[in-house]
């Protein structure tokens, strides 16, 4: 690792015109620049409506960018790719409910046309991955929360996605859940070795889960104050005292920035 | 409490109410009630109905008459969800599709299908071919409108979810838009159904030699008036059990699509 840079992102801005600003340009985000690592798992850390989740669907391909560049293995982004697999917020929208578990899991390798075989057993390894077994024939209904995310990791990982983008995957689950859900996703980006991009604003799941903890300011002109390497082993715990500094550094800079 | 919230307490009234079995009690008394006041030509009572439904149910025509209106109206129904669904998904799906189709829908729609009846018994005959013209005429529109509506509803996630797993527009279109479009499909082939016997009916008064709308329109002619509401009451069981059982195929069959009985 190090190095070797999975995601480039330089002079990255989103702007938009509207009748209100008389052709001015309005700029959500302005001037980003971020070197991602293969294998790092990076957290976004912002306040609602801050534009992480802009970032986050420009790096997915969902929205066009309005200036700078964003390359992906040295490619630029110009849409959405197999090479970057989405886990939303809300599962029930992105969880097919026609199929099952199993149909779900596997839904990229049929549309990559992976032979059946080859594809029962890449769908079989990851839902043991994520922890699914037992599961496979049920159907989104009849699973919890945390489930259905696991669902949508275990099909990112199935697609064999490098790049794993998780926009506020756990801000619906139940606090219990979540924290099972933080220490899942941390055994399964061990395992896989998946970059990883994390969008939260909660700053407890932001020191517990990211490496690196991108901390963006208020929108409009939203950028990355500053990026924090957090050098802790896992699994974190947070009366640890290098996680409670930093999370107390962190709470400095929302202070500042949000005049608390 | 007063005496109806404690006979809605008693579980057997619940059941029947919500069955509609006290409904019916209470119409058939009524209509008993009215009959007693009119003359039987003019206003024929339940056991008069019944009575001259048993005539008909025993020569035969009854049965004939629901089997011809019904098999009318299961072909034209069918014919119509087989040309209506693609066309829906089609002119949901694309733009340039839609903007030059959705003026001629919108348009033709608001002709209803006995509008049609003079002209499709000159073009398709006065066998039955332009009988069940006119009912996949009726049961296009419902369910072209519904389908380009499920089309039109799709959450964004379900389409981004796709692109990310690397579907091409295409894929996308079978695996993601024609399933989450089913629950709105099926709602407009219920209401084609309804369309269809509607217009049916109206068709076998007009031109038809048989069906249970001829039956309603003749039987005035031999002072039947019994008859009359025996079709009448045949034409609402046998939709009312048709929808029923359509309704049954939707949340076993089609559960998994979201359509919800």
């Amino acid at each position: 690792m190090g190095e070797d840079i999975i995601i480039k992102i330089e002079h990255l801005s989103k702007s938009y015109e509207s009748d209100k600003t008389k052709g001015e340009k309005t700029f959500i985000l302005d001037d980003i620049n971020l070197d991602i690592s293969r294998g790092e798992f990076h957290v976004f850390l912002g306040w609602s409506g801050c534009g992480k989740s802009t970032l986050l669907n420009i790096i997915a391909g969902f929205v066009p960018k309005s200036g700078g560049s964003i390359t992906v293995n040295g490619h630029n982004i110009d849409g959405p790719g197999r090479e970057r697999g989405v886990v939303f917020q809300n599962a029930d929208a992105a969880i097919f409910p026609w199929n099952t578990v199993w149909k779900n899991v596997g839904y990229g390798l049929r549309i990559k046309g992976t032979p059946t075989a080859e594809r029962d057993e890449i769908v079989s390894r990851c839902i043991k991955v994520v922890g699914l077994e037992g599961h496979e024939n049920k159907y989104p209904d009849e699973l919890s929360g945390g489930m259905k995310q696991r669902v949508q990791i275990a099909r990112s990982i199935a697609n064999d996605s490098e790049i794993l983008i998780m926009d506020e995957p756990f801000g619906a689950l139940d606090a219990q859940t979540r924290r099972l859900m933080q220490k899942e996703v941390v055994a399964i980006w061990k395992e896989t070795g998946k970059t990883i991009l994390f969008v939260t604003h909660d700053i407890q799941e932001a020191v517990s889960l990211g490496q690196k903890v991108s901390i963006m300011s208020r929108s409009p002109n939203a950028t990355i104050l500053e990026t924090i390497n957090i050098g802790v082993p896992y699994p974190r715990k947070l009366d640890n005292a290098q996680v409670a500094d930093f999370f107390q550094r962190i709470q400095g800079f929302f202070d500042i920035e949000y005049e608390i | 409490m007063s005496r109806l919230e404690k006979m809605r307490q008693n579980k057997i009234f619940d059941v029947l109410l919500k069955k509609g079995a006290v409904t019916f009690v209470l119409i058939t008394a009524l209509w008993q009630l009215a009959s007693l006041f009119n003359d039987a030509d003019f206003l024929p009572g339940p056991a008069q109905t019944l009575k001259g439904g048993w005539e008909i149910v025993r020569n035969g025509v009854l049965f004939d008459y629901v089997a011809i209106s019904f098999m009318r109206i299961f072909v034209g129904w069918s014919i119509g969800i087989v040309c209506a669904v693609p066309i829906g998904l089609i002119v949901g799906q694309f733009v340039l599709a839609r903007e030059i189709l959705e003026p001629f829908i919108n348009f033709f729609r608001f002709v209803p299908a006995i509008g049609f009846l003079t002209l499709f018994l000159m073009w398709f005959g006065v066998e039955e071919e332009s009988k069940i013209a006119i009912i996949v005429y009726a049961t296009i529109f419902p369910v072209i409108i519904n389908t380009i509506a499920g089309v039109a509803g799709i959450s964004e996630i379900k389409i981004q979810v796709a692109q990310s797993q690397g579907a091409s527009p295409f894929q996308i279109f079978y695996t993601v838009t024609i399933p989450a479009s089913v629950p709105y499909i099926f709602t407009g082939i219920r209401l084609g159904l309804s369309g269809a016997i509607i217009s049916i009916v109206a068709a076998e008064m007009l031109a038809a030699q048989s069906g249970i709308g001829y039956l309603i329109y003749t039987s005035r002619l031999y002072f039947r008036t019994d008859w009359i509401f025996v079709g009448i009451l045949t034409l609402g069981l046998s939709g009312y059990l048709s929808d029923r059982l359509l309704r049954f195929f939707g949340r076993t069959i089609l559960r998994r699509y979201g359509v919800k009985g």
